[in-house]
């Protein structure tokens, strides 16, 4: 597997807070690496020390292209504050962007083209940023980002404050992309999109790594499964005294229960008492949002 | 290396070309372009047109009835054409007809003009009433014409009547002053004129650069555009964009300037055709002129740049700030001292200050001819100066680029500038 981009021990301290502390991972061509963690966690600390807008204290960063020589043209880069230049022309904009990449101009003009049309914003090429509404920016902006073929996508947050339509949309183009070989870094704590895009995962929490594994594997080793009862009755109480239950919540007609590591579903339908009404049973693995959760409250 | 540098520049072009586009191809500035002539005909017109106004009360059609008895009816009338609101009549009848006629009137009066004037040297214009308003020029044209009567009468010749008609004119000037060509005067001043202004416009671009620097911060592009250039491709792309977005205003003005001067001449020396004042604009010492002009506005737009990168904006600049934006100000301070006397200690003074040589020297060199020691100081100083806070800007950049939300007070600054 060719990777592109290696993290090695890198740290930052504010003053004396450490808010990047001894991390490290690596991204390949042609996958999906999200970075999650809650708010503070470090994950734009993270990123913009790979952009070189942070210097962080130690650690080293280093990218592998084939051309180094030219290794700016060779990132695409969605910052976390969101913003172009709130007076100019979106084609304007956009291919002044794909200038800087050294991207030649007229590939650039067809795929701004392209690319407005494929968001849904066919007519707002004449417009000014100023015009737009803040999700329509996000889009030109995301569309700056990839105009010039990256190799490697950095994205901080791509999906903050976008309708669910426009998250698909961005959601399928990133996979897009990654299908054609582009390694894609990007930041959330969105976990169903997370969920629904990443091959793999890093999870930062309080800038220490937490996880960072194939998504698939966190699952198997973190993700417990946990049985949904659909019941017209209380049912809660039936189950307090089992031992693979690790914790049970109620929300009206629906009672989760959370099984212990290691339990196995089928263990536990043997066991479900005869004597309640059911509605509806699902057995599923946790979620990447209880591990998060899970994961983040621990520690 | 080579490759990172040609980079450096290559990528600092193009956004200077960003730059200017952003500055010269938006409505606001071209319409600025378009509107700036009319409104400085307007300023030039508007005082004309208030005079106007304030005047028709005051100024009525006035008719003198002229009674000639030694034929000068004619050429008076000629003489007195451009007079305005006045009108001659030539009467021919009685006198007292006519003196009943214009009595209470206003806007009339009479000359009796007969040989007897020629003895009791007096002329009598009677008016109709006490407010009766006699143009002053009509008097002089009135005694002129008598004048040239009188003479050509004594048989002078014509060309002799006009000198004497003439009269002198008395012009006082110092001894060493040997040319009396008003012309040279012009010529002396259009190369410090064309200096000022290109100083004057540079620091205009000074302020827009930094404008552009606030609102790369203020619409978030910063970490984009740092994500595809250097800093240092950035700062100065931006403060050569600036600069030719400044010069082609300037360009545009000063045609408008020429044009101008072409066909209404400039005040108190008249028509002054326009490739003779651009003959002038190449002088020897224009060289040395663009040069104080140029490397002020590489000092300047490096400070403004690099302040600009600290700041929120404009109207919040902090007092540190506040007092680095005025610095080019103090030229201005200088302008009369140096004036008054080129080689006086203030001249000097003001020439060994960066933030001040550029001006002082501009017009030093232009007003008198320097020892070649006192230009080269002046160079060396201004040169390093600039150089250093062409850097020194370079590393406040950066940093202060990627600051959001945050003001830098002058100890933050000298924290960057040590890392
Ligand atoms: N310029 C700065 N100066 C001081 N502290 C900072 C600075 N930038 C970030 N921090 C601190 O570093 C920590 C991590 O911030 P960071 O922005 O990396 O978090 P994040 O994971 O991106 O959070 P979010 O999900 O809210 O975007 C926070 O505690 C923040 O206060
Ligand atoms: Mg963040």
């Amino acid at each position: 597997m060719e990777t592109l981009l290696n993290i090695r021990n890198i740290s930052k301290q504010f003053g004396k807070n450490t808010v990047v502390d001894q991390v490290s991972f690596d991204v390949h061509k042609g996958e999906i690496l999200g970075v999650l963690g809650p708010n503070g966690a470090g994950k734009t600390t993270v990123i913009r020390s790979i952009m070189d807008i942070i210097r962080p204290d130690s650690g080293e960063i280093r990218f592998n292209f084939q051309d180094n020589n030219n290794f700016l043209s060779q990132i695409g880069y969605l910052p976390e504050e969101r913003g172009l230049y709130r007076d100019s022309r979106v084609t304007d904009i956009l291919l002044y962007l794909a200038q800087l990449k050294e991207y030649p101009r007229d590939r650039a003009r067809k795929r701004v083209l392209e690319y407005l049309a494929k968001f849904d914003l066919e007519n707002a090429g004449k417009m000014k940023i100023k015009e737009l509404s803040r999700g329509m920016a996000q889009k030109v902006q995301f569309i700056g980002a990839i105009l010039h073929e990256p190799a490697i996508l950095i994205l901080d947050e791509p999906f903050s404050g976008l309708d669910p339509v426009s998250q698909d949309v961005f959601s399928e183009e990133i996979r897009n992309l990654a299908r054609n070989g582009v390694a894609v870094l990007f930041s959330s704590h969105q976990m169903n999109l997370v969920e629904n895009l990443c091959d793999r995962i890093f999870m930062i929490h309080k800038g220490k790594k937490v996880l960072y594994d194939t998504l698939l594997r966190i699952k198997q080793d973190f993700g417990s499964f946990k049985c949904e009862i659909m019941s017209e009755e209380n049912i809660r109480d039936k189950f307090i005294n089992f031992k693979e239950t690790e914790k049970i919540e109620q929300e009206g007609l629906r009672t989760t229960i959370y099984l212990k590591k290691g339990v196995e579903p089928g263990q536990f339908i043997q066991k479900l008492p005869d004597n309640i009404s059911i509605e509806e049973v699902t057995i599923k693995r946790d979620s990447l949002h209880d591990i998060f959760v899970r994961t983040v409250t621990e520690n | 290396m080579k490759t990172v540098q040609n980079n450096t520049i290559r990528n600092g072009i193009k956004v200077a070309l960003w730059e200017i586009r952003k500055l010269v191809w938006n409505k606001a500035f071209i319409i600025s372009l378009l509107l700036t002539p009319v409104i400085w005909g307007l300023f030039m017109g508007l005082p004309r047109l208030f005079e106007k106004i304030g005047e028709p009360a005051a100024a009525p059609t006035t008719y003198i009835y002229i009674v000639d008895e030694i034929g000068i009816y004619e050429s008076l009338s000629q003489k007195v054409s451009d007079i305005d609101n006045l009108f001659l009549r030539k009467h021919s009848g009685p006198i007292d007809d006519l003196r009943n006629r214009i009595e209470g009137d206003e806007n009339a009066g009479y000359v009796h003009i007969t040989e007897e004037i020629f003895e009791t040297r007096l002329i009598s214009v009677m008016t109709g009433t006490g407010d009766t308003h006699i143009p002053l020029a009509f008097n002089t044209r009135l005694k002129e014409t008598l004048t040239r009567y009188e003479l050509a009468m004594h048989n002078v010749e014509a060309g002799d009547i006009e000198k004497i008609v003439a009269g002198y004119f008395v012009s006082v000037s110092p001894v060493i002053e040997e040319s009396v060509d008003p012309m040279d005067r012009v010529r002396k001043w259009v190369p410090p004129i064309f200096a000022m202004i290109i100083f004057f416009m540079v620091f205009m671009s000074g302020m827009t650069t930094m404008q552009s620097a606030i609102s790369d911060k203020r619409d978030k592009m910063i970490e984009i555009l740092l994500s595809s250039v250097s800093a240092s491709s950035l700062m100065y792309g931006k403060i050569i964009g600036n600069f030719f977005a400044g010069l082609i205003q300037l360009a545009v003005y000063l045609i408008y300037a020429l044009m101008f001067i072409h066909f209404l001449g400039i005040p108190g020396l008249g028509h002054i055709p326009v490739h003779q004042l651009l003959s002038y604009i190449i002088s020897p010492e224009l060289p040395l002129l663009l040069f104080f002009a140029l490397a002020g506005y590489l000092l300047f737009s490096s400070i403004y740049a690099g302040l600009g990168a600290t700041m929120e904006d404009v109207m919040n600049a902090g007092n540190f700030q506040g007092i680095i934006m005025l610095l080019p100000a103090l030229s201005a301070l200088f302008i009369s001292p140096v004036i008054g006397n080129p080689e006086g200690i203030i001249a000097q003074i003001g020439s060994y200050i960066p933030f001040t040589a550029s001006i002082v020297m501009i017009l030093r060199i232009t007003l008198i001819d320097l020892a070649l020691i006192e230009i080269v100081i002046p160079v060396v100083i201004l040169l390093a100066s600039t150089m250093f806070m062409a850097k020194l800007a370079g590393k406040i950049f950066r940093t202060g680029m990627l600051m959001y939300g945050k003001e830098a007070d002058p100890k933050e600054m000298w924290k960057w500038l040590r890392q």
